[in-house]
Parts: C-alpha cells; structure tokens; sequence
C-alpha cells in the first residue's frame, strides 16, 4: 500500500445524536483503497455508531459519507452495499434458518441480476446463473474453511465459526470496502490469529478493509492506520506505533485524565 | 467496484463436484415429487363416485392456491396478511360480475381477476410495505373489513347477501364446464401452475432473498436486497394467485355469496397456514387438506364443530410448533431424546 493511493471511503464533519448524548461529534478520516484501517476505543466511543453510520442502518445527524467519490450518505443501507460496502455484525445477523451454503449464498445477491419472473420460468440463464452463485459460494466456504459445514443449518455454528460465516457472506459480494464490526471478539486466541491472518490474506488481493476490534495484538499487528474514538471524537489517528505511544490514547485508555 | 459480470470469476480452491451434484439432485427431486403428486390428483374425477366427492377435489386445490400463497407470504417472507380472503373475494366478484353483468366471455374472468386482487394489492402494499412492523396485517385488515361491507351493499352489482346468480359456466365452444368433473382439469392445471411457481420462486435467488428479509432485515439490506420491493412482489404476486382462486370458485359453483370472503376466513386461513406449517412448502398442501375436510369430517357434530376444530388446532401447535409439516421433525427429536 502506497502513502498517496487514492481516498476509498472519506468521512466528513460527521455527527450523530441521540436525543442529548452526542455519540459521534465532527468526526473527519480517510480510508485509502487497500489499507487496513482500524478504530478503536473504549466502551461507549461511538465505534459501533460510526459503522453503522457508515452502512446506513442509522442516520447521521450532520457531515457527509464519501465512497469512490459519491456521496452515499443519502442512500439506503441496501444501495450503499450495491456500491460495493459489505459488512459483518458484532451481533450476528446469521439467517439461521438457511443451511451454511444458503448464507454465502444471499451474500452473491448484488452480484448476480435474475428476477422474480425467470427465477418462477425457470429460464436457462437463471439455473446457470444459480450454479454460477453455488459456485462461488463453495469456493468461499473453501477460503474460510467452512467446506465441511456447507448442507448444515447455519444454526448448527460455533459462535466463532458463524463469525467467519458473516466473512463470507459479506465476501460473496465481492465489495470495495469490508467493514468488519469485531470480529475477533469472543473466539479463542487461535481463532483470533486465523481471523488476522485472513484479514492480511483479504487485504494481499487487493480488499480495502475498516475494522472495529477490542484485540490490541491484532489491531497493532494487521493494521496500517488506526483511528482512536473517544466520547464519539478522534483523539488520534496514524501509524500503530505512533498511536501507542499518544498520550492522549493512554489517558482515554488508562483513565488519567478527562478529555472533556 | 467490480462489475457484475465477475459474478462467475473463480475465487480460490478446487470445487467439490460431487457434493454439488448431489446437492442438484436433491432439489430436483423436491420437484419430481411434485410432479408425481399432481399427477396422481388429476385421478380424483375419475375415481369420483359422484359430484360431490370431485366437488371436494376442486375447494381442496382451489384452498390450496389460497394457502400455499400466504404460506409464501407469511413463512418465507415474514410478512402477514389478515385480507387474503379479501383478494380472494375480489378475484370471485371480479370474474363472476364480468360474466353474470357484463356478459363478457367467461374466460376472461381468470387473468381479469388476477389482475384485479394484484392491483389492489399494490394499493395497499406501497404505502403499508414503506413502514417497518406490521402494518400489512393492519392495513389488510381494513381492506378486508371494506370489502365485506362492499360485497353485501352493491347490491346492484354482487347481489347483495342473496349472493351473485347468473355467472356462466366456462365453456369449449359449445361444451359447457357446467359439472364439477367438467370444472376439474381446469382447477388442477391452474393449481398445478401456482405450485410449481411457488417452488421454483423460494428455490431462486429471488426466494433466498425474500428468506433472508424475514430472518434479519438488517443482514439483507447489508447484502443489498431491496426489501420493500420484495415485500411487495411477494404480496401482489400471492394476491394475484388469492384472485385466480376466486374465479375459479366463481366458476365452479357458478355462485358466490359474502360470508365466504369474510375477515373470519382471512383468519382461519392464516391458522392453516401456521396448521400446516409455515415456511415448509409441504404445510400448504396439509393446511389445505384440514381447511377442506375439517368441516366435512365434523359435519355430524353440528354445533360442536368450531370448539374440536380449535381445540384440534391447539393441541397440533402445542406439540408440533412447526406444524403438521414440521411434525415429523418434533418426532424424530423426541425419538432422540427418549431411545430406551
């Protein structure tokens, strides 16, 4: 990833407010096509907030979204993710009555085009279409290593394992910009390593991740830039060394001192 | 962004044939069962010993149409309409009045009918749909309460509460469906059609999506599935089917009177549904079995028919929650638990 490559996501004067509690105020960053950018902060910062700003399932209340330079700030969540923003959910959002295959299979939606009156015909470039769409999805259980899984009920996964399972359903839509919401939280120190090294893995072909994550080693480890929220501002953003080291960062993490 | 053409670009690793082989075949054989029973049921005219028995044939698939649509409509989509007997009612005011008033060919009646049910689906759908929550189930529950009102009071036009008379049978130039065997084929091919559509839309990345909605409106948006457009092809299109069956009842018994397109029978069409099983494909055609022959089987009961018939229900919903459909799967998980 090079210093000037050209700005994927740009974040402008952004605020949320809900009723008196300001959960993100005049936020500014950048997310620069193939970086691994992560946010962080303690509990209450607005992290979650912020994506789901970004994704369209909340309306910001001031500041603008821009991605691949168009405003989506005025989009519904389902537009936004036709422009290529997939993501994944700290809650899970597993559509656990569809087995494991199905999942990844709504996840190929926006990349593939036939509508009601083919899918009831039946038409030869439907059925095409549709092993075109089970194709792919195999192909991305394959990556995530949840092959084995794929006729199961999605209900059936570890905690952990649906995690991955949100990967490849946000994957299938071969997206731009991935916005993972935590998704190493909850699962043993190996499967954080393997979430890591798939996020790397992403981001060697080419995929431009944003990612929440509490796991320091992780963040420090995958991440190009890190953004700090604290209170819903930005306390810091840069390098993981020079974030390490920002006493600001130490203070809003350690409780020093009142940033208010 | 990628263009959609890279819908099919490989992404890594070898591709198990085998296992999607298999998979193919599964979903051929849902389809090849189907086929199978529809052929079996085009033997009820034959072994029919009188008109009555075929008669019951023909409310059987024509509550089949009913039922496997909402079925669609609530299980697979997650959305509930309180006025499908409404569209129903409509569809068999539409095709009769076109006959019996108008004096237009007969025929006509089955596309006019769909057309009527599905447009006024539209009317409620694009505003009630926009809103998250139920306000289908309201706004149908309106629209239902309207239409009752309107069958009995448009005298002029429905016949009021004496019913409409006059519709003309469906006829091959001269020959005349006139009988319950005649009326048959007519009723089991368009059944057959709906089912069959219904099967190939839930088995389609269009049924995937309408799942998907019900499951976790939030994870489809994400996955850029307009839901409301959904909501709304899965309402008006079960509308539509709600409309093709009331003109095949309208053409059937040559009648059609307004207690039968009631808010009750709206009612007792979304328990069919939760009877049979909702979201199982094979729960409408059991729901469409009880809704048929429940009242023919408790007839001798009189006036105890309603309290078996409820308590029935209750007792099916408490111990199978996945209907009668999903009553084998309850079996199998007590098998489970309780092998000696």
């Amino acid at each position: 990833m090079s210093e000037r490559a050209a700005t994927l996501l740009d974040v402008r004067g952004l605020a949320c407010r809900f009723g008196g509690l300001q959960a993100i105020a005049d936020l500014d960053f950048a997310v620069r096509q193939g970086e691994i950018k992560a946010i962080i902060g303690p509990n209450g910062a607005g992290k979650t907030t912020l994506f789901n700003m970004i994704s369209g399932v909340i309306a910001p209340s001031a500041g603008q979204i821009v991605l691949s330079g168009e405003a989506i700030d005025r989009l519904p969540s389902f537009r936004r993710a036709r422009r290529g923003l997939s993501r994944t959910f700290q809650n899970l959002q597993i559509f656990k009555d569809m087995t494991v295959l199905e999942n990844v299979m709504v996840g190929c939606h926006t990349r593939s085009q036939c509508g009601t009156v083919q899918a009831i015909l039946r038409t030869p470039h439907s059925l095409s279409e549709e092993r075109a769409i089970r194709d792919r999805s195999l192909e991305l259980l394959a990556k995530l290593g949840l092959s084995e899984r794929a006729d199961e009920p999605a209900a059936s996964l570890s905690f952990g394992e649906s995690k991955l399972l949100e990967i490849a359903r946000a994957l299938a839509a071969a997206p731009s910009l991935l916005l993972l919401d935590e998704p190493a939280a909850g699962v043993s120190h190996n499967a954080a390593l393997r979430v890591g090294e798939l996020i790397r893995e992403l981001n060697r072909d080419g995929l431009t991740v944003l990612l929440v994550e509490h796991n320091m080693g992780l963040v420090m480890d995958i991440s190009h830039s890190i953004l700090v929220l604290d209170h819903g501002r930005k306390i810091a953003e840069g390098s993981p060394g020079a974030v390490r080291n920002d006493p600001a960062v130490l203070a809003a993490y350690l409780g020093e001192d009142d940033d208010a | 962004m990628a263009k959609p053409s890279d819908a099919v670009d490989p992404i890594a690793g070898p591709i198990n044939t085998a296992a999607r082989d298999e998979r193919g075949r599964a979903l051929m054989g849902g389809r090849s069962l189907l086929f199978i029973f529809w052929l079996a049921l085009l033997a009820i005219p034959l072994v029919g010993l009188n008109d009555y028995l075929v008669s019951l044939g023909t409310s059987f698939l024509i509550n089949l149409i009913l039922i496997a649509g909402l079925n669609v409509l609530i299980g697979y989509c997650g959305q509930i309409s309180l006025g499908h007997a409404g569209f129903y009612g409509l569809g068999a005011y539409a095709a009769g009045i076109l006959s019996a008033k108008l004096g237009l060919n007969p025929w006509l009646g089955l596309p006019v009918a769909c057309l009527v049910s599905a447009i006024a689906a539209l009317v409620i759908g694009i505003p009630a749909l926009r809103l998250k929550g139920h306000y289908l189930a309201m706004a149908t529950l309106g629209f239902n309460a309207i239409l009752a009102v309107l069958f009995d009071q448009l005298v002029s036009w429905t016949g009021g509460p004496n019913g409409l008379l006059g519709v003309k049978p469906l006829a091959f130039g001269s020959f005349a469906l006139s009988s319950q065997a005649r009326i048959f084929p007519i009723v089991w091919l368009c059944a057959g059609l709906v089912m069959f559509a219904l099967l190939n839309l839930i088995q389609s990345r269009v049924g995937r999506a309408i799942r998907a909605i019900a499951t976790s409106q939030i994870a489809a948006d994400s996955l850029g599935i307009d839901a409301f457009r959904y909501k709304l092809i899965v309402f008006v299109l079960t509308a539509g089917m709600a409309g093709l069956a009331g003109s095949l009842y309208v053409e059937s018994n040559l009648y059609a009177s307004p207690e039968s397109f009631g808010f009750s029978s709206s009612i007792l069409l979304v328990a069919m549904v939760a009877l049979g099983g909702w979201g199982r494909y094979g729960g409408a055609i059991l729901g469409a079995l009880i809704y048929t022959g429940a009242p023919e089987l408790l007839r001798t009961f009189q006036d105890a028919q309603l309290l078996i018939f409820g308590a029935g229900m209750i007792a099916v919903l408490l111990f199978f929650p996945g209907g009668l459909a999903g009553a084998g799967d309850s079996i199998a998980c007590l098998w489970q638990r309780y092998r000696p």
